[in-house]
């Protein structure tokens, strides 16, 4: 497999992680800072190590939820707790059929707990296989399936019947 | 997944990413190239583990060495011939003169000398017996020097 490059990376997937993150830290400073240092991170491993990478969208993402990770385990260092979930984040970063949609849309991710949301996210607007949400969640395939439906059975309550 | 399921995710898929901030790509391009070990293998972590384990490695022949080396000296000092043979000489004797004491050690340098016949002539007129006699010589280099 050919050695991706960090500027190759960041084309394919810096938008997406950028939205995860947001998502994830409900903060776009915070999600700006931790996807420098995801991208730290990842030319850490180097290209010739880089070139192992079966799904490197996968490993991408696992490496913003890790890096996510840290930066929470900082902040309850530092005692300043994890944030609560930003519905008005949302519409910054989705574009809907209308302004009333992206809020609906907002409060619909508020509604989930966090894995549901990250399911829902990580398979609905990033693409990603159950298989892939799983690796990056550290979690089976299965599991990952589960907090999906259960996301999208709530989204569907909330919602109702979408036209 | 069910239909529920597909209605749901056509509705989610009307939303489409806004473009992301364009000095993003630039910031976390920098904070990487900075950061970028080149050249470099391993991760601080792993380089750790592996000054770990090569310490343990040094560590464990170093120990080894100093155990074989006594070992060896000991093996050289039993296999050497003049040494073991005088170790195993001096065993002997000491075992010897515990077990049978002085008196009978005496006896023994007593018998050790060689024979010699010396001819009797016994009363009742037979000349061909010999009785075979033990010199007694207190030192058996003297006996061995002037043989008879």
């Amino acid at each position: 497999m050919k050695p991706m490059k960090l500027d190759e990376l960041y084309d394919l997937y810096g938008d997406a992680l950028y939205r995860y993150l947001t998502l994830r830290l409900s903060s776009l400073q915070d999600a700006e800072d931790v996807l420098q240092e995801t991208f730290v991170r990842l030319a850490r491993y180097g290209e010739d190590r880089r070139r192992f990478i079966r799904d490197p969208k996968a490993f991408a993402f696992r490496c913003a939820h890790n890096e996510a990770n840290r930066f929470w385990k900082r902040r309850l260092r530092h005692r300043d707790g994890e944030a609560a979930f930003r519905p008005e984040l949302v519409s910054r970063l989705f574009r809907g059929p209308d302004e009333t949609s992206e809020v609906r849309l907002g409060a619909a991710l508020a509604g989930l707990s966090a894995e549901q949301r990250e399911a829902v996210v990580l398979k609905e607007f990033e693409s990603l296989t159950f298989r892939a949400i799983g690796a990056v969640c550290r979690v089976s395939a299965n599991t990952a399936a589960s907090r999906y439906r259960y996301g999208m059975a709530r989204l569907r309550d909330f919602f109702g019947e979408p036209k | 997944m069910n239909d529920d399921e597909r209605r749901t995710s056509d509705y989610l898929k009307a939303f489409v990413p806004r473009p992301t901030p364009p000095e993003l790509r630039q910031k976390a391009l920098a904070a990487a190239q900075g950061a970028h070990p080149a050249g470099r293998f391993l991760t601080p972590r792993q380089w750790g583990m592996a000054a770990a384990c090569a310490l343990l490695i040094i560590g464990s022949l170093g120990v080894d060495s100093i155990l074989s080396g006594k070992q060896a000296r000991r093996l050289d000092f039993l296999l050497d011939g003049r040494q073991a043979a005088a170790l195993i000489r001096e065993t002997d004797r000491s075992s010897l003169e515990e077990l049978v004491g002085v008196q009978a050690a005496g006896t023994m340098r007593f018998l050790s000398p060689r024979p010699f016949p010396e001819r009797i002539f016994p009363k009742d007129g037979r000349t061909d017996l010999y009785i075979l006699m033990f010199e007694e010589k207190e030192d058996a280099d003297v006996h061995s020097k002037n043989p008879r």
